[in-house]
């Protein structure tokens, strides 16, 4: 076992299983301390100062009046007790979760934290999956510029998107309308250039899909990065969404699907 | 027990607040042995198409039944084994009992029946590959094997099925078995064929002529059983606050293992890598470390191959960061080949995608684009197959035409062929 400038234990030799930083370089200062009462004890360990300026005294490091963190590289005001951003602590050199036995590179040991942490990873890529997709429905002034100047109503000031979740199968666009009992998944509110029923998305499990239902003003697909689309699309047909594309309606509704952030 | 040797090549150098570690490692594997020797026992499946279609020309039944006989005989003794003839469902050839024996133990009875009740497979009906993988994987799990592998031969696109059966089956039989794709004349969609490929780390090639069925088979087959290790792994440790950008084999050909990764540590990704013989492969890894002061030293990644636990060889991928640009601007050359090499890949794959979409623009943008690169890393094969669908005008400014009548089966090559690299030079 052996213990890296930073206080990391490591069961390899050669550079640190947690921050990759060489261990040889000092390893004569540093591996004078028990590394295993060194990490839980508050007091400063007297030779890690030495040890811990020792391989980076090569470099210029501008420490002047403040102290760049070892742990996240942020620069504190000099005479800090602790890292501003990630809590690091300059007297005992202790970084802020104490790094445990448990991260070694040996896969036959037994520890109980590497096996179930090798599970949950797994099980939470198959939950962001399930988590599925949504859709962003935004509110955008060069759409606006372009086709809702003539559509009536001033535009509202864009702000951060309405995020509708996106079930499997079929989700109509449009808006709520309770007389005709039009209740679409994605709402595009106020906007009265979007028709009640105005363009359905439908996905295969990993494709989507804009179909538009005959809606008044159309429903057109843009490129990111390209010129606004002036044709738009013909009704009653699907057309394959791809992963760059997004749908512009009304006088000033983008709409972007993506899938959904885990906790979304 | 096999020797394992892994050679970092990479430009540890990273100029100030540079961030970015990119290194080939490659893999030399020596005295695999043979399948089946190691490590208890290997298993095959050999499923070829017997749907309708492969009667028309029935020169195409014919090389099958053929080619798959050759395969048995290249097959060896002890190891278990099944054909299976694909339509509208799969169905057992041998063992002809399949219910109740789904796998025979290979030796020179077996071998005999095997060849016989090949000898009576005719086609007819359609195709539903997805189907046939599920019953593939069904027969491999029968018996307690720990090396399998399949060749799947069909002539035709996935038709009588729902795609998101081949979907789920292709998610079933992922860590059952490796599995070989050859597709045989025209009627086929190489996409369909190179994501069962991909996703269960085989190969995926073309058959153009049916005559060329046999020797095909029996390299394929030659080459699963000299692979006496059954799994290798790829262990990628980062250092803490690091992000693994990519993980990519980039020779023989190009697969992208980013997303195969499971973490078996906060700081560890296992990458599967299939079956070994006497082989090297290179991969390339891209790390995103958090930028250092200059003079600083770390290690951005320790990329370990594991076998059955046990770790055989390991390469180690630096940063040092430095103010001295004649050391930091240089491109490690095997990392500049090989982001060459995939991007030709890319190039091709989506040119001949526009190219069928109709979109000549972009398809002659794209082709040109790839007979630059492929001039530029010297690979003469993708060059001269990229001749066969588009008129190299000039090669060093990527200005090509597209060809009026381009055969159908020439497109599928250089689209089969497209993830095939070349070493560096």
């Amino acid at each position: 076992m052996a213990t890296c400038a930073q206080g990391h234990n490591s069961v390899a030799t050669d550079y640190c299983d947690v921050c990759g930083e060489p261990i040889g370089a000092s390893a004569g200062a540093v591996a004078a301390d028990p590394p295993a009462g060194n990490a839980a004890s508050p007091t400063p360990p007297p030779p890690a100062p030495a040890s811990g300026t020792a391989t980076t005294s090569e470099s210029p490091v501008p420490l002047g009046p403040e102290v760049v963190c070892p742990n996240c590289h942020s620069d504190n005001p000099g005479g800090s007790l602790f890292c501003e951003d990630c809590g690091y602590d300059f007297t005992t050199r202790q970084v802020p979760t104490p790094p445990t036995n448990q991260l070694s590179l040996d896969p036959s040991g037994s520890d109980p934290i590497a096996a179930a942490t090798s599970a949950a990873p797994v099980g939470g890529a198959e939950a962001a999956h399930a988590a599925g997709w949504v859709a962003e429905v935004w509110v955008d002034p060069d759409w606006y510029a372009v086709h809702g100047v003539d559509l009536g109503d001033p535009c509202p000031p864009a702000s951060t998107p309405n995020i509708a979740r996106l079930p499997a199968g079929i989700t109509l666009i449009g808006r709520t309308s309770k007389s005709r009992g039009v209740t679409p998944g994605i709402d595009c509110g106020t906007d009265s250039a979007v028709s009640h029923r105005h363009a359905q998305l439908t996905n295969d499990r990993d494709r989507w899909f804009i179909e538009d239902l005959d809606s008044t003003n159309g429903t057109y697909v843009s490129v990111v990065g390209a010129p606004l689309p002036d044709t738009a699309l013909v009704a009653r047909s699907r057309r394959e969404l791809l992963a760059n594309e997004r749908i512009q309606l009304g006088a000033w509704t983008r709409i972007v699907v993506r899938t959904a952030l885990p906790g979304e | 027990m096999a020797d394992f040797n892994a050679e970092v090549f990479q430009n540890e150098f990273l100029p100030e607040g540079g961030t970015e570690v990119h290194a080939i490692v490659a893999v030399q594997c020596t005295n695999a042995g043979a399948a089946g020797q190691a490590n208890g026992d290997a298993a095959e499946i050999i499923v070829i198409d017997a749907s309708g279609s492969m009667e028309h020309p029935n020169a195409k039944i014919r090389a099958a039944r053929s080619a798959a006989k050759v395969a048995l005989d290249e097959i060896l003794d002890g190891t278990w084994f099944a054909v299976i003839a694909g339509s509208n469902s799969p169905a057992m050839v041998y063992p002809i009992d399949g219910q109740t024996v789904p796998m025979a133990r290979m030796d020179s009875s077996t071998r005999d029946e095997a060849k016989h009740a090949i000898d009576r497979v005719r086609g007819s009906g359609g195709t539903a590959i997805g189907s046939w993988l599920m019953a593939a994987t069904t027969v491999f799990q029968s018996v307690p094997s720990v090396q399998r592998h399949a060749i799947l031969l069909t002539d035709g696109k996935n038709e009588s099925e729902d795609p998101r059966i081949l979907h789920q089956a292709i998610k079933l039989s992922k860590g059952v078995f490796q599995c070989d794709c050859r597709g045989v004349g025209a009627d086929w969609v190489v996409q369909e064929l190179r994501g069962i490929a991909t996703e269960l780390l085989g190969t995926v090639d073309l058959i153009a002529n049916p005559q060329h069925m046999e020797a095909d088979f029996e390299q394929m087959m030659k080459t699963a059983m000299s692979r006496g290790v059954a799994d290798l792994k790829l262990r990628v440790w980062a250092p803490q606050g690091a992000e693994v950008l990519f993980v990519r084999q980039v020779a023989p050909s190009i697969e992208d293992l980013t997303d195969r990764g499971t973490s078996i540590s906060p700081r560890i990704q296992e990458f599967p890598t299939g079956s070994w013989g006497d082989e090297s492969r290179e991969y390339h890894v891209a790390i995103r470390v958090g930028a250092k002061p200059v003079g600083a030293e770390q290690l951005a990644a320790r990329l370990q191959f594991v076998v059955n636990d046990e770790i055989v060889t390991q390469g180690l991928v630096k940063a040092l960061w430095s103010n001295d640009e004649a050391l930091t601007t240089r491109i490690n050359p095997a990392v500049a080949h090989y982001t060459g090499q995939t991007e030709l890949a890319s190039e091709i794959q989506d040119g001949l995608a526009a190219k069928a979409a109709g979109d000549d623009v972009t398809a002659t943008l794209k082709l040109g684009r790839a007979a630059k690169l492929a001039a530029a890393t010297g690979n003469d094969e993708a060059t001269k197959r990229l001749a066969k669908v588009v008129d190299i005008e000039d090669a060093e400014t990527g200005t090509v035409r597209l060809k009026r009548n381009v055969e159908k089966l020439d497109e599928m090559a250089l689209d089969t062929a497209s993830t095939k690299t070349t070493r560096v030079r």
